[in-house]
């Protein structure tokens, strides 16, 4: 076998240049749309709507008059939608994704407001959320401006019945502490929310998340050049290499490695140009590519046993090289639709979602997770190592009935 | 030497291609196998070359049964069979080297087997780009690297010009001549000429026909 080994190892060499040319291209274009999608992220959620949840101490009358007041009369209310619950049940529901983030209210969040001492408010929101927090904030710091303005309103209107009933002397001093006051609630008002992440898909943040979708995407496709090797009109050369002692098992073993071996190479020379981009824009992703990928390339061996099996798999299953291009494009493209590649998986009904997390790249997108969580379940492991192994088993029965299904 | 094929059966689902075939061949012989499309000439050659096996019956070679003895396959019979079996993307050499040890196909090239099919003034081009003589005439070359006793050529000079239809059928000549065994599966008239003994599969079963150049006659046994 080992010459047949070898020659493999000639043929694949010479499409690997041409495989290397697709997957870095796919790579930078993945790339390129990543930084699209990051730099318009915060424009795009603009124009949407959502639910917050109000939880903490909201049983001050103030707070449920100013929440009444945004629903009904201020401009917030079309971009967001506040509804009150409380801390566990707003947690909760932003797991599901019912709610895009919730703020916890301090206890005696009013009271203390209303005397200039700023407690924070905690402000918590998914990872695909992001863009939320910039509008939160500019509603949070318009509903305090305009509590301050009105507030000084009423002090000046203070300070004209004090005049106009003889207290002038006592109203000017008054007066002048209540300024104070107000003028060091305006100062402060930036501190009064903080605002916390909760991760939700795969407990990754926006830009984690999309850089795992990339990985997915690229994986999938990127050895479809190798179908011109693999995928056979003619079954004559595997006919007689059975005839000479070289069993069907045998050839597709010695085939899957080889292939196993380019795909690992093309990981290799995208890894290289995973570090060139970094180097080049560290800005825009901040060295998420490369930073705490320590031993990726071992990492990734898994995931390139599975898709090198799929691959196998799908070059098997046709017998026409156009047909068996595009069957492939499609199978993956839809996979990785499927699994979240193109929006985020909790965009997707919830059906979709649990049977998205079984498909193989859902699997590689849980497992390309655990890089940045440094999650320790095996669960995406054994289902990458269970799926290659049916791929496998599937390309190898197909190759056995093409060979022995002979035409009479 | 000889070989004997006895009462091989073989079916596809419910169908049976094969039904019993039997055929005593005796050393120095060529073998016309005549049949209509889809009568099941290549599933016979296919079953005696190893690759699927057959549901009932036996493949004696000098009384010994090699359907037991598979690992006596590569070196007693060789099988060339329809298509192209090469690796497209390689030259001849490569293709060569994968049944040659590379001495042996020195010496080959040289003045043996390779040299009489005129395979060494193709030994850089790439397969994909030879011509279908070429080709066929290669993977001959292939087929026969360990000397098989036996030759298995399924339509061997199907869509050949006719130089290359004289090349392999003076090698098939000479592989007689040498005291070697050919089956041929045909529909070539070319190739009709060279066979000592012509059957025609019909319904499963392998019956004898004597053709005598009557090609009307041929066609109606079919």
């Amino acid at each position: 076998m080992k010459k047949y080994f070898y020659l493999q190892i000639k043929r694949a060499s010479k499409i690997f240049p041409l495989a290397l040319v697709v997957a870095v291209t796919l790579y930078i274009g993945f790339v390129t749309i990543l930084f699209g999608l990051l730099a318009m992220f915060d424009g795009r959620e603009d124009n949407t709507r959502f639910t917050v949840a109000i939880a903490g101490d909201t049983d001050n009358k103030y707070i449920s008059w100013g929440l009444a007041a945004l629903q009904m009369f201020d401009e917030a209310r079309f971009s967001i939608e506040f509804v009150e619950m409380d801390e566990a049940q707003a947690r909760r529901e932003l797991e599901k994704g019912d709610i895009s983030a919730y703020v916890v209210l301090p206890e005696e969040f009013m009271e203390k407001a209303v005397y200039g001492d700023i407690e924070p408010v905690t402000y918590v929101t998914s990872s695909g959320m992001e863009g939320i927090a910039s509008i939160l904030k500019r509603e949070i710091t318009a509903f305090v401006t305009d509590i301050v303005v009105y507030s000084q309103k009423g002090t000046y209107g203070v300070n004209d019945a004090l005049f106009g009933n003889d207290l002038g002397e006592t109203a000017y001093r008054h007066v002048y502490k209540i300024s104070l006051e107000y003028a060091d609630f305006i100062f402060q008002r930036n501190e009064l929310y903080s605002v916390n992440e909760l991760g939700v898909a795969d407990g990754l943040s926006t830009t984690e998340y999309y850089v795992c979708v990339i990985y997915v995407m690229l994986f999938v496709l990127m050895g479809m050049p190798f179908a011109v090797l693999y995928i056979k009109r003619d079954y004559a050369f595997n006919r007689l290499l059975v005839s000479r002692g070289y069993s069907c098992g045998k050839q597709l073993g010695c085939e899957y490695g080889v292939h196993f071996i380019t795909m690992l190479l093309l990981v290799v020379a995208i890894m290289i140009v995973s570090f060139i981009v970094e180097r080049c824009a560290p800005e825009v992703l901040g060295g998420i590519l490369i930073q705490g990928w320590r031993g990726l390339i071992v990492k990734f061996v898994p995931i390139i046993i599975m898709i090198s099996a799929f691959n196998i798999f799908m070059f098997e299953l046709s017998s026409n090289l156009v047909s068996g291009i595009l069957l492939h494009f499609f199978v993956a493209i839809g996979l990785c639709y499927v699994s979240g590649c193109m929006y985020p998986i909790y965009a997707f009904p919830k059906i979709i979602v649990d049977f998205a997390a079984f498909l193989p790249t859902g699997i590689v997108r849980s497992y390309l997770a655990t890089f940045f969580t440094f999650d320790t379940s095996v669960f995406s492991f054994i289902g990458l190592i269970i799926y290659a192994g049916v791929f496998y088993a599937f390309a190898l029965l197909l190759r056995i009935r093409k060979i022995v299904g002979i035409r009479r | 030497m000889d070989i004997e094929i006895k009462d091989i059966h073989k079916k596809y689902g419910s169908k049976y291609v094969l039904n019993g075939i039997n055929l005593v061949v005796d050393a120095g012989k060529c073998i016309g196998i005549l049949g209509s499309n889809g009568s099941g000439k290549s599933t016979l050659l296919s079953i005696l070359a190893g690759v699927q096996p057959a549901d009932d019956g036996s493949f004696l070679f000098d009384g010994n049964d090699l359907f037991k003895y598979s690992a006596d396959y590569s070196c007693l019979v060789g099988y060339v069979p329809q298509g192209t079996p090469l690796i497209e993307e390689l030259t001849a050499y490569d293709n060569l080297l994968l049944w040659y040890d590379k001495k042996t196909l020195k010496k080959e090239l040289a003045e043996g087997l390779l040299k009489s099919l005129g395979i060494d003034e193709f030994l850089k081009t790439t397969v994909s780009k030879m011509s279908g003589g070429v080709k066929k005439r290669l993977s001959i070359g292939c087929a026969v690297a360990e000397k098989p006793s036996v030759l298995l050529l399924d339509e061997p000079m199907a869509a050949l010009d006719i130089v290359c239809k004289q090349n392999i059928s003076e090698y098939i000549k000479m592989h007689k001549a040498a005291g070697g065994i050919v089956l041929l599966a045909t529909h070539d008239l070319l190739e009709l000429e060279l066979c000592d003994e012509w059957y025609i599969i019909k319904d499963g079963l392998l019956t004898r026909f004597e053709y005598n150049g009557n090609i009307e006659e041929l066609v109606k046994s079919l």
